[in-house]
């Protein structure tokens, strides 16, 4: 009987075209959206060659330190490397309508004193101007310690030309891809969308609330027994949503996740019973129009998403600093940190945290619509 | 006028959605434009680079003179010295560069010894180019009077050093005649117009479509003594009576937000180009209108549409950071041609007529999206108004 009624829900559940666009499509469509917008947003911090300009004139041709110090830079170190410049040699007027079309960055021009010509202020821009005063820094020092052992020049000219690298990257953790966070608010979005499910699950079984549901309470099925029967149909339909939405994201768009697979699932999956037990409380509590409830529903999510980075990702390091509060009580967030820190860190403490949260709040939840929808009865309605 | 009538009061009832798309819509706009960089500099401002910096080291003057000099190229933040914040101030840009001093890094340096600082940053990224460029520089020069000089002690090295790294290079702008006043506000804003008026107008429209083509009140329709050209064009007064109210009120807040109300000829060109993208919004609608059943479906519809635009017409991310497989996808929707305007009209200095040929052609683009809207969605009303009543 349960299971025959179990079958029959999910076949009135994939009738749903409404929930089944929010819940299967629209995060398909966003996030094949997001991936079109934010394909080049990592790659575009990667550093490119600075494209610069120099002015051939006579006190260029016959600096031949200066001439020496720019081609070593626009040569890369190793052989994968990249270089620092793209020099182009040209003469003054060439220069200003490359850096009128924006071909390049800026020209440099010698005279007496080195000059260094922009349209816009810009990274780039102050990249070049610190090569440049490092080239005249140079000459200051190598002045100075000449100047104190006289007999030195020519190591001391030796020395400067070999720099070394006293940085070392600390390693470890995955890249960090901002553009991540904007697809997990979104995978915590669609699991939240189970709200939409689990309200359409109250409304239907409480007499009340729709035709439907007082029919149910006159039938001999017991009414709990039924709800079960149903929430589990319901869990079934979103969380293939999910697994949906998660695959496209593996497989389509190719999206870094944790090494740890299984932990995703499971927090997609706990992600999906949250969902569907906070939209059965709002449901269960709110003895009003569906559409209100629906309304509250989403702004309550929309809301959530958005302080958890779905529209502005560095939303969440905000919250993270200013009201940090907010993160524990903000399933979006939960969901999100979840997917983020099985990315980002080492460790699994985060993540536990996380889904311990995740957990307790589908607890409450379910405990809240028990304790209000138990032995309910209706003399009229 | 009863159509007329009619239709206003079936736009009241969806009124409270439009409020909101609206209010999002400014609360977007306003967002950005705080964020975005003002661009109306007169000279040449360096670019500093957001980074932490974690000292273990004791305070020598060797470090100090670090800081001091990496302080002209950077922003210092401050930030708990924890593994999982300083991962965190990365992730999401709050810095971008993470130094860190390791232990008796000092005294190790100075006996000659090979170390280096640990640093976290975004790999291979231009800021991390910079500051390594910054620190090598510093070490480099330090290392070379260690080298040099053994008379020295430290805090000699460090002020000669000091002493050695204040050159300073002038930066200028090459042209000054041809600095253009700054319009990137009025782009942007005009720009995050497309969310507005695709959302508004297929919700609106769409909602009032669905009530005049529900069967029964179609038929109920028909039977008036009213001649159905008139019903017809009572209904095309009220969509462009909507359209152009919306155009008023956005076109106001743009004013409004902008602080001042400039009518010049580029103004008026962002006006111009608004108005077109209105009434190509309104044929997306109308078709939409046609097309859907159910105020839900014209809901998911909208949305899609509305962000769908701004997500791949460079409205949300700048045209420069799309690919260019996206940008070709982009060239099939109205949306691109509007912030294309835009941002030509933007860019406007000096009038000449080849300029002005570029923009026009642009808008005439639009108005061929518009026509072609209107033209399927006339076939496929036709085809329905045929089908049994």
């Amino acid at each position: 009987m349960a299971v025959q009624m179990y079958i029959i829900r999910i076949k009135c559940l994939l009738k749903d075209r409404a929930n089944i666009f929010w819940t299967f499509l629209f995060p398909i469509i966003l996030s094949t959206f997001f991936s079109m917008a934010f394909s080049n947003l990592y790659t575009s911090e990667t550093f490119q060659s600075i494209k610069i300009g120099v002015v051939k004139n006579e006190s260029y041709d016959n600096n031949e330190e200066f001439k020496s110090a720019l081609k070593e830079a626009s040569m890369s170190k190793d052989k994968d490397g990249s270089k620092l410049f793209h020099v182009t040699e040209s003469s003054e007027e060439e220069a200003i309508k490359l850096l009128d079309e924006n071909k390049i960055d800026g020209y440099i021009k010698m005279d007496d004193k080195i000059q260094f010509f922009v349209k816009t202020s810009g990274l780039n821009q102050t990249i070049t101007k610190s090569f440049l005063e490092s080239f005249e820094e140079n000459i200051n020092t190598v002045t100075t310690l000449a100047s104190n052992n006289p007999g030195q020049l020519e190591n001391i000219i030796d020395d400067l030309s070999d720099s070394s690298n006293y940085t070392e990257a600390n390693s470890g953790s995955n890249p960090p891809d901002m553009t991540l966070n904007y697809y997990y608010a979104l995978l915590a979005m669609a699991c939240l969308y189970g709200a939409n499910w689990g309200n359409k699950e109250i409304t239907e079984i409480e007499a009340d609330l729709s035709m439907k549901g007082a029919r149910i309470n006159i039938s001999p099925m017991h009414k709990m027994k039924l709800l079960i029967c149903n929430m589990l149909a319901a869990f079934t339909v979103h969380s293939i949503g999910i697994m949906l939405l998660l695959s496209y994201y593996i497989y389509g768009l190719k999206l870094d996740f944790s090494d740890n697979f299984n932990y995703v699932i499971l927090t997609c999956l706990t992600g999906s019973i949250l969902g569907i037990s906070f939209g059965g409380m709002i449901s269960a509590i709110l003895r009003k129009k569906e559409v209100l409830k629906g309304a509250i529903t989403s702004a309550v999510i929309m809301l959530g998403c958005f302080l958890a980075g779905l529209m502005i990702v560095q939303m969440k390091y905000i919250i993270a600093l200013k009201a940090p509060l907010i993160q524990y009580i903000n399933p979006a967030h939960l969901i999100t940190d979840a997917f983020y820190s099985l990315y980002y860190y080492d460790t699994l403490d985060r993540f536990r945290l996380n889904i311990v949260l995740m957990i307790g709040y589908t607890v409450i939840f379910s405990i809240i619509t028990y304790l209000v929808t138990r032995r309910r009865q209706y003399a009229s309605i | 006028m009863q159509v007329f009538r009619l239709y206003f009061k079936l736009l009241n009832r969806s009124l409270p959605t439009i409020v909101i798309y609206i209010i999002v819509f400014l609360v977007i706009v306003v967002g950005s434009s705080l964020n975005a960089k003002q661009n109306n500099e007169k000279m040449f401002k360096e670019s500093k680079v957001d980074i932490a910096f974690i000292n273990y080291d004791k305070n020598s003057a060797f470090i100090d003179g670090l800081k001091d000099y990496l302080g002209s190229r950077c922003n210092f933040k401050e930030i708990e010295d924890s593994k999982e914040a300083i991962q965190d101030a990365l992730f999401f840009r709050n810095v971008s560069y993470i130094v860190t001093i390791p232990k008796d890094f000092t005294e190790r340096f100075f006996d000659g010894e090979e170390v280096k600082v640990q640093k976290l940053s975004v790999p291979e990224s231009t800021d991390s180019v910079f500051i390594d460029m910054a620190i090598n520089n510093y070490f480099d020069k330090v290392k070379l009077y260690i080298n040099h000089s053994q008379s020295l002690s430290e805090d000699e090295i460090v002020k000669s050093v000091m002493k050695d790294l204040s050159s300073e290079v002038e930066v200028e702008f090459y042209s000054k005649t041809a600095k253009e006043e700054d319009s990137s506000f009025l782009i942007n804003y005009y720009n995050y117009i497309v969310y507005a008026m695709l959302s508004t107008l297929i919700l609106g429209i769409g909602a009032i479509m669905i009530s005049f083509t529900e069967l029964d009140i179609r038929r109920r329709n028909i039977v008036t003594p009213l001649s159905i050209t008139s019903f017809n064009l009572q209904q095309i007064l009220g969509n462009i009576t909507f359209t152009l109210g919306l155009d008023v009120i956005l076109i106001l807040f743009g004013f409004f937000l902008n602080g001042k109300v400039l009518v010049s000829q580029k103004s008026l060109l962002f006006i111009l180009n608004a108005v077109i993208f209105s009434i190509v919004s309104l044929s997306i609608a109308y078709l939409v209108g046609i097309l859907v059943k159910s105020r839900e479906a014209s809901n998911g519809v909208a949305n899609v549409i509305g962000m769908g635009s701004c997500f791949i017409s460079g409205v949300f991310v700048p045209k420069e950071l799309l690919g260019e497989n996206v940008l070709n996808i982009a060239k099939f929707t109205p949306a691109y041609w509007y912030t294309t305007t835009n941002e030509a009209v933007g860019k406007l200095t000096n009038h000449t007529l080849e300029n002005y040929t570029g923009i026009f052609q642009n808008m005439l683009i639009q108005f061929g999206f518009a026509i072609s809207f209107f033209a399927i969605a006339l076939v496929i009303s036709k085809k329905k108004s045929v089908e049994v009543i």
